[in-house]
């Protein structure tokens, strides 16, 4: 690791304040991603400010009928929090299915949104990588791109966000509570992360001032019709290939309201407006499941060791929603895929 | 045999390493401390063919607490001859032998070893450590390149 | 060909390595007592400084292993204020004044803890570099009491990996410490 000066912040103020007098500074919390990338030199910061004291850790109600979850809050008490189990269980399904008990232990909410891609030439100082150099070139796109996106890209990037918690966050339409020298501000979950683009050294619409301080849900979590499917290579304990969260609101089975994002196939949750606008009104049915799966996937394209990702998430769009319409959610324990 | 048991035979039996396993005690390679012990960090090739022309040490060996830095240029006397790499058994070939010259010729190659007194200053300063390299063209394709494999194998029925 | 070390030393002592040595500083040493197995460890090292090294080679606790050091084979994991993590992906000074379990902090006055008989019992390991990690984890997830069966073990121990393939032997032992436990812990298998 680089030689690095530490500090402890002492409360949202003086974090705020840490992190724009020394441009080389960063947050740490959980560390489980930051202290990866600094052991492997990918990122260098010259000072880590210590933020797990604020006391961003309790999980309410918010007047709406909604919940407010501090951003320090680790992922397994969130995943396990009798709220959340009850009126969010699919996002307590899509924590339970990333990462290990041990990291879920240390991970802070707002780290997982943070957290950077896996892609192994973005890790790879030695190679040349439109997100840690600009203008450097992206050598996943004609090199192993396997584990890499199917929508979204652009010519510089075709990185993809690894986190469950973030696709189902985007399925519930969650916003982020940002404190910066400006004051605070309330960020849809859909303008948090962004897509490549020109700036793929960019992952998200947080301001270097600004630390997450909560994140909060709306009332509506689905929880009677939902689904966290996500297809790996092995188990457990790795990255998703294609995750699908669905989300329905079935009424004499139509589909009044509907939630569809993916996980592992973009630089951020893929939620498809249009696919979920023609499930709004249709049957709960596979015919209209198909539909909305090749309507999301109409742009759909892969580079090479990645294009079966594209049937691969045609298939696992119309499971989800299916598991979701008859209200029997994939296990993240028993691994059938019913 | 008679009907007569045995103590040990046909029965399983608790590891004599188990206590020392379990309970941590049991100590592996990196793990038996002598005064004045050292820690290593290897730097890796940034290519997969070609050679080191020039391995900048300098800003690394000044990190205090770096002891030595092992480089082709740097490095104890090694043996030349292939028998010396291998054993009775060993398959014919030239073995690898670390950091022997400048050569590289796979990806990830040890090109140097950093020494220090504990393992994060080692890391750090291997990070220091700046190559120029000459690159040549490598290929990794079998099939593209079975035309030019050197011998052909024989094929043996295999015993009935 | 290889120089002589005394050529190369004299080298390195040259003027421009001088001023080299004058810019890079490493980060200033912090003081912090880490609570280990009941022992209070006041410590000055490094910010960069991981707990597990802190615990290695800092403390001489040598139980905990560093397997990948990248917080990808749980062979580090111990238990921080009861919590089971993985302290290579932790910064000690972070940890400045929490309770640490090790492996070397199971056993009471020379008796096993139940998870170590059981995992004898069960030969729930065979080189063993994997197994500190392991019942660290299993006292973890046994103080989570969220897993009632062999397949909740199972996935609920997913982060540590045996290279040995030990997992069955691995998943009775923890059932068999499990069964142990007072009447409030569901037994075994579901």
């Amino acid at each position: 690791m680089n030689n690095f000066e530490f500090s402890r912040a002492t409360d949202v103020a003086d974090a705020v304040r840490q992190i724009t007098t020394e441009p080389g500074a960063a947050f740490i919390a959980g560390g489980t991603n930051l202290i990866d990338l600094i052991k492997e030199g990918v990122t260098k910061p010259s000072r880590l400010v210590d933020i797990t004291r604020l006391g961003l850790d309790r999980i309410e109600d918010t007047s709406d009928g909604g919940l407010r979850i501090g951003a320090l809050v680790p992922n397994s008490d969130l995943a396990y929090h009798p709220e959340i189990a009850k009126r969010y269980p699919l996002l307590a399904s899509a924590i339970l299915a990333g990462a290990s008990p041990q990291l879920r232990n240390m991970a802070s909410t707002g780290g997982n949104l943070l957290q950077r891609t896996r892609c192994f030439y973005f890790y790879d100082t030695t190679t040349p990588c439109n997100k840690r150099e600009p203008g450097s070139g992206c050598s996943a796109i004609d090199g192993l791109n396997r584990m890499y996106a199917i929508l979204g890209a652009s010519e510089h990037c075709i990185a993809t966000h690894p986190s469950d918690m973030c696709v189902a966050l985007a399925a519930l339409e969650a916003r982020v509570l940002a404190a910066g020298r400006n004051g605070e501000r309330s960020i849809a979950f859909a303008d948090f992360h962004r897509l490549p683009g020109d700036t793929p050294q960019i992952d998200t619409n947080l301001s270097k001032d600004e630390i997450i301080t909560a994140l909060e849900l709306p009332p509506d979590g689905f929880a009677k019709n939902y689904s966290y499917l996500k297809n790996r290579d092995r188990l457990s304990y790795a990255f998703a290939l294609v995750s699908v969260a669905a989300g329905l609101e079935i009424e004499n089975g139509m589909i009044r309201q509907a939630r569809l994002v993916l996980g592992g196939v973009a630089h951020k949750p893929w939620r498809d407006r249009e696919a979920e606008a023609q499930l709004s009104g249709a049957p709960a049915a596979r015919e209209s499941f198909m539909r909305a799966a090749e309507t999301l996937l109409n742009d759909a394209r892969g580079f090479g060791h990645n294009d079966f990702k594209i049937e691969l998430a045609r298939r696992a769009i119309v499971r989800a929603l299916s598991q979701a319409a008859s209200g029997t959610p994939q296990s993240q324990i028993d691994k059938r895929v019913r | 045999m008679n009907g007569t048991s045995t103590n040990y035979l046909g029965k399983p039996t608790s590891r004599v390493d188990g206590h020392a396993k379990v309970t941590g005690t049991a100590k592996y390679a990196a793990e038996h401390t002598v005064p004045g012990l050292a820690y290593g960090f290897v730097v890796t090739s940034a290519i997969a063919r070609g050679r080191t022309r020039t391995i900048h040490t300098a800003e690394a060996l000044a990190v205090p607490g770096v002891l030595d830095i092992f480089t082709h240029a740097h490095r104890p006397k090694l043996a030349s001859s292939d028998e010396k790499y291998g054993d009775e058994v060993a398959p014919p070939g030239s073995p690898f032998r670390p950091l022997y010259d400048d050569q590289v010729r796979f990806s990830g190659q040890p090109v140097a070893l950093v020494v220090a007194e504990d393992p994060e200053t080692a890391r750090f300063a291997a990070s220091l450590i700046r190559i120029d390299y000459n690159q040549r063209t490598h290929t990794t394709d079998l099939e593209e390149n079975r035309g030019r494999a050197r011998g052909q194998g024989k094929w043996r029925k295999p015993f009935p | 060909m290889a120089k002589s070390s005394a050529a190369r030393k004299s080298t390195a002592k040259s003027s421009a390595a001088r001023e080299e040595r004058k810019k890079l500083s490493l980060p200033a040493k912090m003081t912090i007592t880490l609570h280990v197995n009941g022992v209070a460890k006041k410590l000055s090292l490094a910010p960069w400084t991981t707990l597990l090294d802190a615990l290695r080679i800092h403390i001489g606790l040598t139980g905990t292993k560093k397997g990948c050091d990248h917080g990808q084979c749980g062979a580090c994991t111990v238990l921080v204020d009861g919590r089971r993590i993985n302290s290579c992906l932790t910064l000690a000074v972070m940890k400045d004044g929490a309770q640490i379990t090790t492996i070397e902090g199971l056993a009471k006055d020379g008796a096993l803890h139940p998870l170590q008989q059981a995992f004898i019992d069960h030969d729930a390991f065979q080189c063993g570099y994997c197994t500190p990690g392991q019942i660290c984890s299993a006292v973890g997830l046994i103080n989570e009491a969220r897993a009632h069966s062999a397949e909740e073990i199972r996935e609920l121990m997913s982060g540590n990996i045996c290279r040995c393939g030990a997992y069955p032997n691995i998943v009775a032992a923890i059932e068999q410490a499990m069964s142990r436990k007072p009447a409030s812990l569901p037994k075994g298998r579901a």
